[in-house]
């Protein structure tokens, strides 16, 4: 294949922003019938999520029966894993969190108000269908985008999942099916609909992701897109254009992909009059290509399953998909093509294609694999350097009555090449093809060209070319000590210090990498009796189970502790309320693992937790419940490791007062604004519903440490009294008399804060005569770092120069031992961004723990740089 | 260069290596799975909460019946319940759901739980709109395509037409049936 055509006059960068975005496939909805067109998405509302987290939950009635092996701990720890994966997204603001089991949909279940995302597992899943998502928003919502609403809010999601897994369809837990299902779901629950480009969120023939590497650079845009973080788009770029189809004019529901030699594959769906914008794109040259969606398949319902985009009365604008697919430069030949260039913050403009009317697509799907002796691998990975016979097929096209379709060829985008002349007839609706993998350093996924002379089709994740052969788990010896914690010893091959392990959906900590090749990880914390299923997962997307099949899948049946159990030793739900709660474990992990609560309500928020150093574990946690929450039982459940205990109804949502009186948590240092507040100094809380002349009234911490309340008009600020340790406390308001019910709250006080108590640089102490230097060593000498029992390392050290934190130092701190008892040597490098001056204010921070300022003269870049 | 035509594994695994929604049915499965099969013409519908979901229920005029449970003998009505609706203003869409057109005739592979609710099975893998041809024949319309598949050694097959008239499918459940027996 020759160099990629570039066409210039496309590529012209247009710095203004697009008015003509189109959706990725997201909900859509128009506001309008006529142009001009600017999607209006389905998605969750932040602003009405706690921390931006909307909340998942799983039903209490849980699945049965099950596959051998499998077991609901297995079950819930999978689906835990399979959320967190939206989570890894660093470009996308949202995040789930696991709530709980839930009585979801049962008659007791009082109705949420607030968003949510509900699992449940159903007998009324028919055959032929493993899980079904659904989403929920108001019909007025919908309404209101006629008028500008820039969003419809989802109100709610519900992954479906069978409850019988046994039959007429197996399926494990332990099989990485049914993780990268929930995980596609999750992705339903959050606003994604289906694409085309091999993301977890294509349709099942073309998907290609794995439990290593779930999320393609499509699904990231996709999500970012919905939830953007600050300054997204700034760092993505974006190509606008028009898909005409001719005698059609502009066409709806173009399937228009970016693919990039690298195998970064994003995709857009055009707007009914033609225009599009692929968004969220990562700087790079692409081919660009334009397409119908497929046809539906069996049990699709739309082309590709996708919903299509509604007006604000609800009336769709079908799909178009009488058309050919051609690569920018019109066409069906990959070394023809032209390529644009995507920059950061910018849209590539005037992409244009002249697409051809025809039937349909001459090839709808296809499917890729290799065989590992003679088991089918999809989307094989292909080790660098190797040759393989791929085969392909599809739906139709491929093959026809004698022999392949006529005219049919086959490139790639990426780094591989077709071995010529190998291109065959496997089996019917089946061809083959030898491919020559590259040499790479990371796994590149490649798209795979099928060109026809009226039309062509292509996988955008057909295959990927990987360094190293897939890691392998081929023994397992562990021991574990009297407290429950294990240490797992796995033998086998391509395994590193950068393979993940995960033992079910928990990940072990890799404790060493040994010379023999075998790997030392610390195991997730379970109970006795309990039988994990452990995988390796290299960080090039291949996982230790690619290639197992039916064979043995290496687990770990854990010998102790027994027995786990949890009871709340308080709790107290009231409407429009914050309160702590506080629940004791027995042979738990609640106070060495971290744990999340769930109180199965997205009507009730659970803030920090405090694990306490507890036999059999304990934990405090503050809990703040919605004014409009209903009376009600809720299920408490809680998670660490591998253990997830619930007490089906352990608390009840109390009738709402509405002259509540509440501390609202977090509670902050008045000094440093951060959640922690060392004793003498001053914590502030945030109140709600209390008079305004606070005489006579008391606060207590920790049960035994009065304080004298000052109030500032919803603030309450109080000095935490000498002798209070270090740790969660609880704050206690109490009325003259008693009398009114406050809440009890959870607050962080902290060891006393780190202190500086000197500063040097090579030629000695700072002074103004020996000034620190822009990009000069400075050595900080610090006193109590280490006191920290908020749970903050060492590794979360940081220094603050003249206000600024994010960019003063030029590489991590080094942190060594001093001579004296209890300091530390802090060396870093400034930076040219750094404030300078003859005395300019420096602190360190760890956790929650900032010093007092320590002034340090600083000499000026200019001077610097002349030293 | 192989060209893979040693080939073991089963149908599923391909399925449950992909990643996926749907598990595909084939027409034997369909006859074998579902509780009755029905030729019905869609004479309404109705929303309503059913545990966590809104189901959309379409009320049918069963006009024939191939496979037969004694809820859906010929002449009578029935209710099909289908996930997604609005009800009381808000709207539940549920990915994969099929929608029936009132006045439309199906036929319909129909599956009904322990719960009792009836749906068509796997989504609108067991749904076809039905037209008669030049022949007057009554045939079954399935719009969609079909997946590649592999046999059961693992080998591949090609797609499977579902292009087949209402009595030639009653022959094929007759057959089907019999041989269960």
């Amino acid at each position: 294949m020759g160099a990629p055509r570039r066409i210039l006059l496309l590529t012209a960068v247009l710095a203004a922003a697009s008015s003509v975005a189109s959706g990725y496939a997201h909900w859509v909805f128009f506001a309008n019938r006529s142009a001009p067109f600017t999607p209006v998405p389905a998605s969750f509302n932040l602003a009405s999520l706690n921390n931006n987290t909307v909340p998942f939950f799983i039903s209490d009635q849980t699945p049965a029966p099950l596959m051998p092996g499998d077991s609901v701990a297995n079950i819930v720890s999978q689906i835990q894993a399979a959320a967190a994966v939206w989570n890894t997204i660093p470009t996308s603001a949202i995040r789930v969190a696991f709530g709980g089991y839930a009585a979801i949909g049962q008659p007791q279940t009082a109705p949420q108000a607030a968003p949510g995302i509900d699992v449940i597992f159903s007998d009324e899943v028919t055959p032929g269908l493993l899980a079904q998502t659904s989403l929920s928003w108001q019909q007025s919502d919908v309404n209101a985008v006629a008028a500008g609403a820039t969003f419809v809010p989802i109100r709610r999601s519900t992954i479906m999942l069978r409850k019988n897994l046994t039959t007429p369809n197996p399926l494990a837990s332990y099989d990485d099916l049914f993780f990268m299902m929930v995980a596609h779901e999750f992705g339903h629950a959050l606003g994604l609909q289906h694409t085309l480009t091999s993301a977890v969120m294509a349709t099942q023939y073309t998907s290609a992701t794995t439990k290593s590497a779930p999320l393609s650079a499509d699904d990231i845009a996709g999500l970012s897109l919905l939830y953007p973080t600050q300054g997204y788009s700034q760092g993505a770029g974006s190509i606008q254009g028009t898909v005409n189809v001719a005698g059609l004019g502009g066409v709806n529901m173009a399937n228009v992909v970016a693919v990039a030699q690298n195998g970064t594959a994003v995709s857009t769906l055009s707007n009914p009059d033609g225009t599009f914008q692929i968004q969220g794109v990562p700087p790079g040259q692409y081919y660009v290509y334009a397409g119908p969606l497929p046809p539906p398949q069996r049990g699709e319902t739309t082309p590709d399953n996708i919903v299509p985009p509604q007006d604000s009365q609800g009336n769709p604008f079908p799909a178009q998909t009488t058309f050919d697919t051609e690569f920018l430069g019109g066409t069906h030949n990959l070394a023809q093509a032209a390529t644009v260039t995507v920059s950061a913050g910018a849209v590539t403009g005037g992409v244009a294609f002249n697409l051809q009317k025809t039937a349909g697509p001459a090839i709808t799907y296809i499917s890729v694999f290799d065989y590992v002796g003679s088991n089918p691998v999809p989307s094989p990975p292909l080790v660098a350097g190797s040759q393989q016979a791929l085969v392909f097929g599809g739906p139709a096209g491929i093959t026809g009555k004698n022999g392949l379709m006529p005219g049919l060829s086959v490139a790639v985008i990426g780094a591989a090449s077709i071995e010529p002349n190998t291109l065959g007839v496997d089996a019917p609706g089946f061809a083959y093809v030898g491919v020559q993998a590259g040499q790479v350093s990371a796994a590149q996924p490649v798209a795979l060209v099928l060109s026809l002379p009226n039309d062509m089709y292509v996988l955008p994740y057909a295959f990927s070319v990987v360094p190293n052969p897939p890691p392998a788990i081929t023994g397992v010896t562990s021991a574990t000590d009297g407290s429950g914690s294990t240490t797992v010893t796995l033998q086998g091959t391509n395994l590193n210090a950068t393979t993940g392990v995960v033992f079910d959906g928990a990940a072990a900590t890799v404790l060493s990498a040994n010379s023999d090749g075998s790997l030392t990880v610390a195991a997730p914390q379970a109970s006795a009796g309990y039988t994990a299923y452990i995988e390796a997962l290299s960080n090039d997307g291949q996982t230790s189970w690619q290639n197992l099949y039916t064979g043995p899948r290496p687990t770990l049946t854990y010998p102790a502790p027994q027995n786990p159990s949890i009871t709340v030793n308080y709790g107290l739900l009231l409407p429009g309320a914050t309160s702590m709660l506080d629940i004791i474990g027995i042979n738990t992990c609640l106070s060495t693992a971290p744990v999340t609560i769930g109180l199965g309500s997205s009507d009730i928020t659970v803030g920090r937790i405090w694990p306490l150093s507890y036999p059999g574990g304990r934990v405090l946690a503050n809990v703040s419940v919605s004014p409009q929450a209903q009376p009600g039982p809720v299920d408490v459940t809680v998670s660490c490791g591998l253990q997830t205990l619930t007490i089906p109804g352990g608390l009840q949502v109390q009738v709402a007062n509405p002259n509540q009186m509440t501390m609202i948590p977090p509670v902050y240092d008045q000094a440093t604004g951060l959640a922690g507040t060392p004793v003498g100094g001053v914590a502030v809380i945030s109140t709600a519903g209390l008079p305004s002349n606070l005489a006579g009234w008391t606060v207590t911490l920790d049960f035994g440490f009065p304080a004298t309340p000052q109030v500032n008009g919803n603030l309450l600020s109080i000095q935490v009294p000498p002798g209070v340790p270090a740790g969660a406390a609880i704050v206690e308001l109490t009325p003259p008399g008693g009398g009114a019910l406050i809440p009890a709250v959870v607050m962080q006080v902290d060891a006393p804060d780190p202190i500086i108590t000197g500063a040097a640089n090579g030629a000695g102490p700072i002074s103004a005569s020996n000034p620190a230097q822009i990009g000069g060593a400075v050595t900080l000498a610090v006193s109590g770092l280490t006191q920290s029992t908020t749970g903050a390392g060492l590794a979360n050290a940081q220094i603050t120069v003249g206000g600024l934190t994010s960019g003063v130092v030029e590489s991590p701190l080094t942190i060594t031992l001093g001579s004296a008892p209890d300091s530390y040597l802090i060396q870093f490098t400034l930076s040219a961004i750094t404030p300078s001056g003859p005395s300019v204010p420096v602190q360190v921070g760890i956790g929650t723990r900032v010093s007092a300022p320590f002034n340090l003269a600083i000499a000026p870049a200019s001077l610097s740089t002349r030293r | 260069m192989r060209s893979g035509f040693v080939l073991l594994a089963s149908l599923a695994l391909i399925g449950s290596a992909e990643g996926t929604t749907l598990q595909k049915l084939s027409l034997e499965d369909m006859i074998r799975q579902s509780t009755a099969i029905v030729r019905a013409q869609v004479t309404g519908s109705r929303t309503a909460q059913r545990g966590a979901n809104i189901y959309t229920y379409y009320r049918l005029h069963v006009i024939e019946t191939a496979k037969l449970s004694p809820a859906e003998a010929r002449g009578s009505d029935i209710e099909v319940g289908v996930p997604g609706g609005t009800l009381n203003g808000l709207h539940q869409m549920a990915i994969g759901s099929p929608e029936l057109v009132k006045g439309s005739e199906y036929v319909i592979f129909l599956w009904t739980g322990k719960s009792g609710l009836t749906q068509v099975i796997g989504l609108s893998q067991g749904l076809f709109l039905t037209s008669k041809d030049s022949a007057g024949q009554i045939r079954l319309n399935r719009p969609a395509a079909d997946e590649p598949m592999l046999d059961q050694q693992g080998r591949p097959v090609p797609a499977e037409a579902l292009n087949l008239t209402w009595s030639d499918l009653r022959s094929r459940i007759h057959r089907e049936l019999e041989a269960r027996k």
